[in-house]
């Protein structure tokens, strides 16, 4: 089996930094020393101090508190945006590459239209529909990027599909469905997780972009983008409050990318070891 | 050659239905939108405020009372008589518009994209090479934090330092050299750390298949084996991200136009939802449609060139 | 070996791409020459010259064009290119007696022919949208029916309908003066730049980028003390701000010039100074009357009297805005000082005697304009938590403007934060807009507000003629707005003229700033 020792110490260390994140997220309610939209007005803009561990806000609102709770809104948000464009595209983009012909063609017709179409109009549309929510939200996220993955996965597929041991499989009987699971999907997972897990830092991206031009989450929510969002005012004076968020962000993309980049080097090591079995 | 050239053909015929699709998508995410692109206008100077008769006959100005299909076919044969149609914001033919804020967006994305070419293709290999030595560490690790900062940071934090601390480049407008660069690096930074890694590994994969063993074996050099057959290979994946990108530049780049005032596509279309001028969409809609449709058509040619393996459209 | 040149030629690129960057840096740093004829750089927020099909062509920030009635500095009409006035008994008939000796920049002469075919445009382009005021000659000049030359300085205007308030009608956007050799007669589109009479010529123009402006040297009056203007279009804020640190731009000016929070964060360096003067916009929270909880007119008053606005100015506006009590703004001639109420136990009584001790849940609509242009996702983000010890749960929604209106035409809405100009220094249109049962922006905003002293007094309105009566009547609907607002005014906004200490008097007018006045510093 693999050695888990052997791996580098920036994996460890990722790994760890991600856990710390996801705990400071789960138990929020318990560590947060203040309500995150409780608004002081006699405290606003503080620095560091004891009683606010990262400082205040324009409203007198604790930093550290919305750090905690933004962690909350930002990871799952984040993981069910990937999640779900990941479905969507991957499922779609190996269908159309696989089977060629006219699926593919209808499909790469639907992934041109959706690349075509501006995001922007979509984004505003849905919410104009569905109203502007977090749901609303996630559903314009994932029909404005699911077109992007699927090219990705398809491209990789087409490349597969042409390997002599996927014609060896299907003369022994294996139907396609068995061959996409087993043997296609496997193939391309690495390119996958990596995909994942840039796609995860790129939604926490894209929501600080979109706060920016008015889409993103609604107020008071702490969210890590939005407050990146707010820091753009006052951050020459006071740097705290694009300090804590930014580097927030900046740690949980780095951690998730390593994530992503051990797991892809466990999987070669794993395909060395299978390969010495072929 | 006839497998290319049919797939040639049938790839171009392909665009017709794609431009249609993009068209009545659009049409329709106009439909639904909460809007009424009278009220809009007649309310443009924050101050007015119209009636219910008013606004009732602005929409019949505009010809927003007719019914959805008759709006959406006639706005069809306008367009199929070369007729893009007229803003409603501003009542200037939206050709005229979309050609005055088309080289700004060219130059942008061109800069942005050669940034990301001659910077994360060369760094990749570079990595691929010097796999986990420093300088692969070192390059990895700038790669991370240059993608988890949201572009319009970048953007701000660019304009801080060399601006207004520095001054060194002009905060913004269009028309110098100067003033393109801190757009396209503030675009492509995100970009270039992606693509880094992506190539990196790529790379790293296809040299681990057994050709680039023959290869070894056959004694060939091992730049000269990357050179031939691990970066050909590998560009397919980094390619596609391309392909994605451009399209993401042009439409995507309204948040860099925006803080640097340069009067793009991205902000036009911006202003044009926010204004629901529904010509002006639908007439960007087209024509970027018609650009980018062009060059996916490029990089699917380029996948064939790249590797013939990949046979044409069946099994 | 291959790969190492390639780092090689990456890293040639790179040391060559620094050099490039440093060149084209050096570029502006080099000192130039105290030239007073220097041009001076501006910005705006937006686009200043629309061109030629909005109706004015460019702004009166830029004082390119006049108009035959101004403003001063009080809110009251002051002549410009009319030098004085006189009108009949019965108000239908006005006599205006033209400034002499006046030419346009194209130098046709300015008189009563001029005028009369400028009238004939306006019918022209009746109704014309613009980002700076919509056009429609049946409202500034309702029941018009004769313009004509008496004489070559003078100009009759004859009405069908007594119209004693035309003064304040006609001021500003409601009279704008062009040469007729400039526009089409038929349209009304302008086929040149345009042709005007004031201290500036349009010298250059890039849509969406700049306008310059070149000082007219053959004005009649004081001539512009600096030779040219150039007015950038920067969209957005913290840009503008870059732009004013970097000394590449020496001033911001027109609406939302800078943001209150950038502008006092801007004053801390000495190199720059804000000199503050009135705005005819005001802030205020327009409450949905037409259902629950707002259609009880104490709840809207106990929401008035919970606000905190002084808290509000000082940390948010940075000092920059005045918290109002009365409805209409400040800047016109007939308002009066109104200082807002706040009583917090009296309003939580208000709001417990309609809700009964229960919670009610409401939408908080937010502009998105508004948060690029002020401080409103603080300021709602802090009224939210004044509105929950009312026992208001309030979801704030952020949307754009014409979502906004949408929700508002169809009622999707509990409150929204927004502001509202001064359409006219004389406030009859606002008054009749948001008091009268059939009010435009009653009606449409769901404002739900019925009051039967005003529904008198705004009829009365339409028969009171003589200024100083109707000024009475303006003075009582003040009071009842007071007691019993139509919406809830915040605060009077104020004009922010920022400007760098490189160039001096740079002040704030009602619209714009003293453009023919502002000058490097010797």
């Amino acid at each position: 089996m693999v050695n888990i020792k052997q791996f580098p110490v920036i994996y460890k260390i990722a790994a760890f930094i991600l856990v710390l994140m996801l705990s400071g997220a789960i138990f929020a309610p318990v560590i947060a020393p203040y309500d995150p939209n409780q608004v002081l007005p006699d405290e606003t803009l503080q620095s560091y101090s004891g009683t606010h561990l990262l400082g205040t806000d324009a409203l007198g609102r604790d930093i550290f508190s919305r750090i905690l709770y933004g962690a909350r809104v930002s990871i799952s948000f984040a993981v069910a945006a990937a999640l779900c464009t990941m479905i969507f595209g991957v499922s779609l983009g190996m269908i159309s590459g696989y089977f060629g012909g006219t699926i593919d063609t209808i499909i790469q017709l639907l992934v041109n239209i959706f690349q075509g179409l501006p995001g922007m109009s979509m984004m505003i549309a849905i919410a104009g529909v569905m109203g502007p929510s977090t749901v609303s939200l996630l559903l314009a996220v994932t029909l404005t990027s699911w077109s992007g993955f699927s090219r990705i996965v398809r491209g990789e597929v087409l490349k597969i599909r042409e390997e002599n041991y996927i014609e060896g499989v299907r003369s022994l009987g294996a139907s396609d469905f068995y061959i996409l699971v087993h043997y296609i999907l496997p193939n391309i997972f690495n390119s996958l997780i990596i995909l994942f897990t840039v796609r995860i830092g790129t939604v926490v991206l894209s929501i600080a972009s979109l706060s920016f031009l008015g889409l993103g989450m609604q107020p008071p929510e702490a969210d890590w983008g939005v407050m990146i969002n707010d820091a753009k005012i006052y951050f020459r004076s006071y740097p705290n409050l694009l300090l804590a968020p930014g580097l927030c962000i900046l740690a949980l993309c780095a951690s998730i990318n390593l994530i992503g980049d051990a797991l892809r080097d466990l999987f070669s090591i794993q395909q060395d070891i299978n390969k010495q079995y072929l | 050659m006839n497998d290319f050239l049919f797939y040639l053909v049938k790839k171009i015929l392909m665009i017709i239905p794609v431009l249609l699709g993009i068209t009545i998508a659009a049409f329709i995410l106009g439909i639904i939108s909460p809007s009424d692109p009278a009220a809009v206008l007649l309310n443009m100077d924050g101050v007015s405020i119209p009636s219910i008769q008013e606004i009732a006959n602005k929409r019949h100005e505009l010809g927003l009372d007719r019914p959805y299909i008759i709006q959406y076919l006639s706005w069809l044969l306008q367009i199929l008589h070369g007729d893009l149609g007229v803003s409603y914001i501003t009542q200037r033919p939206i050709w005229d518009e979309l050609m005055l804020r088309l080289p700004v967006t060219i130059s942008l994305a061109s800069f942005t994209l050669l940034l990301v070419m001659f910077t994360a293709i060369p760094l990749g290999v570079f990595m691929a090479y010097k796999n986990n030595s420093k300088s692969d560490f070192v390059l990895r690790t700038a790669a991370l934090i240059v993608t988890s900062i949201p572009a319009f940071w970048l953007a701000i934090l660019f304009m801080w330092i060399f601006s207004e601390e520095l001054h060194l480049l002009p905060t913004s407008g269009y028309g110098t050299f100067a003033q393109m660069i801190m757009p396209s690096f503030a675009l492509a930074a995100g970009t270039i750390g992606t693509l880094v890694r992506l190539q990196r590994a790529t790379l790293l994969e296809v040299l681990e298949q057994h050709f680039i063993l023959t290869a070894k074996a056959k004694g060939l050099p091992f730049p000269m084996i990357i050179w031939k057959h691990g970066l050909l290979n590998s560009l397919i994946p980094v390619i596609t991200l391309l392909g994605n990108y451009f399209g993401a530049i042009i439409s995507g780049s309204a948040v860099i136009e925006s803080i640097f005032s340069l009067p793009g596509l991205g902000s036009y279309v911006l202003e044009a939802i926010r204004g629901r001028d529904y010509p002006a969409i639908q007439g960007y809609v087209i024509f970027t449609g018609l650009v980018f449709v062009l060059f996916n058509l490029l990089v699917d040619i380029s996948y064939l060139l790249l590797n013939p393996k990949i046979r044409l459209g069946g099994k | 070996m291959r790969n190492y040149c390639l780092y090689k030629t990456a890293l040639r690129l790179l040391i060559i791409l620094s050099i490039i960057v440093s060149l084209a840096g050096c570029s502006h740093n080099t000192e130039k020459p105290i030239d007073p004829d220097r041009e001076i750089v501006l910005a705006a927020a937006r686009d200043l010259t629309p061109g030629d099909k909005d109706p004015y062509y460019t702004s009166s920030i830029l004082q390119v064009w006049e108009p035959l009635i101004g403003i001063s500095e009080d809110g009251r009409p002051a002549p410009k290119l009319a030098k004085s006035w006189e009108y009949s008994s019965d108000y239908t008939e006005w006599i205006f007696e033209l400034a002499e000796g006046i030419k346009f920049h194209d130098g046709t002469p300015f008189n009563a022919a001029a005028v009369v075919k400028n009238f004939e445009r306006y019918r022209n382009i009746t109704p014309r949208v613009s980002t700076f005021y919509l056009f429609d000659i049946n409202k500034i000049y309702p029941n018009l029916k004769k313009v004509e030359e008496i004489a070559d300085n003078k100009v009759k205007l004859t009405f069908s309908q007594p119209f004693s308030t035309l003064i304040y009608s006609m001021t500003n956007f409601g009279s704008a003066m062009f040469s007729p050799y400039c526009f089409d007669s038929r349209t009304g589109n302008f086929s040149t730049a345009a042709s005007g009479t004031g201290p500036f010529k349009i010298s250059g123009h890039v849509a969406k980028q700049y306008t310059i402006l070149e000082r007219n040297d053959d004005y009649y009056g004081d001539k512009a003390k600096v030779k040219t203007i150039r007015i950038k279009n920067i969209p957005n804020a913290e840009t503008r701000y870059s732009a004013l640190k970097a000394d590449e731009i020496m001033g911001v000016l027109d609406i939302g010039s800078l943001t209150p929070a950038l502008t006092s964060e801007l004053v801390k360096d000495s190199r720059f100074a804000v000199a503050i003067g009135k705005s005819t916009i005001t802030h205020y929270l327009f409450c949905n009357g037409e259902k629950t909880p707002f259609n009880d007119p104490r709840m809207i008053r106990a929401v008035s009297l919970m606000i905190n606005r002084d808290v509000l100015v000082k940390n948010f506006f940075h000092g920059y805005a005045m918290p109002m009590g009365n409805f209409l703004n400040g800047a016109s001639p007939f308002s009066k000082e109104i200082k807002p109420r706040r009583n917090v136990e009296e309003a939580k009584e208000l709001a417990n005697a309609v809700l009964k001790s229960q919670r009610a849940n409401i939408t908080f609509l937010l502009p998105q304009y508004g948060i690029d242009r002020y401080p409103y996702k603080e300021i709602t983000e802090f009224i939210q938590a004044e509105l929950k010890e009312l026992g208001l749960n309030a979801s704030i929604v952020i949307m754009d403007w014409a979502a906004i209106q949408d929700a508002r035409a169809t009622g999707n809405y509990d409150i929204i934060i927004g502001t509202q100009g001064l359409p006219n220094f004389e406030p009859a249109i606002l008054f009749k807009n948001y008091m009268k049962r059939t009010g435009s922006a009653n009606m449409q905003y769901r404002l739900g507000y019925n009051n039967d002293e005003a529904e008198l007094l705004l009829e009365q309105l339409d028969a009171t003629l003589e200024i100083a009566d109707r000024a009475k009547i303006y003075d009582r609907l003040q009071d009842i707005s007071a007691e019993s607002p139509p919406c809830i005014p915040l605060f009077a906004d104020m004009n922010l003229a920022v400007y760098s200490k490189k160039i001096q008097n740079y002040e704030p007018l009602l619209y714009g700033i003293t453009l023919d006045k502002i000058e490097w510093v010797k």
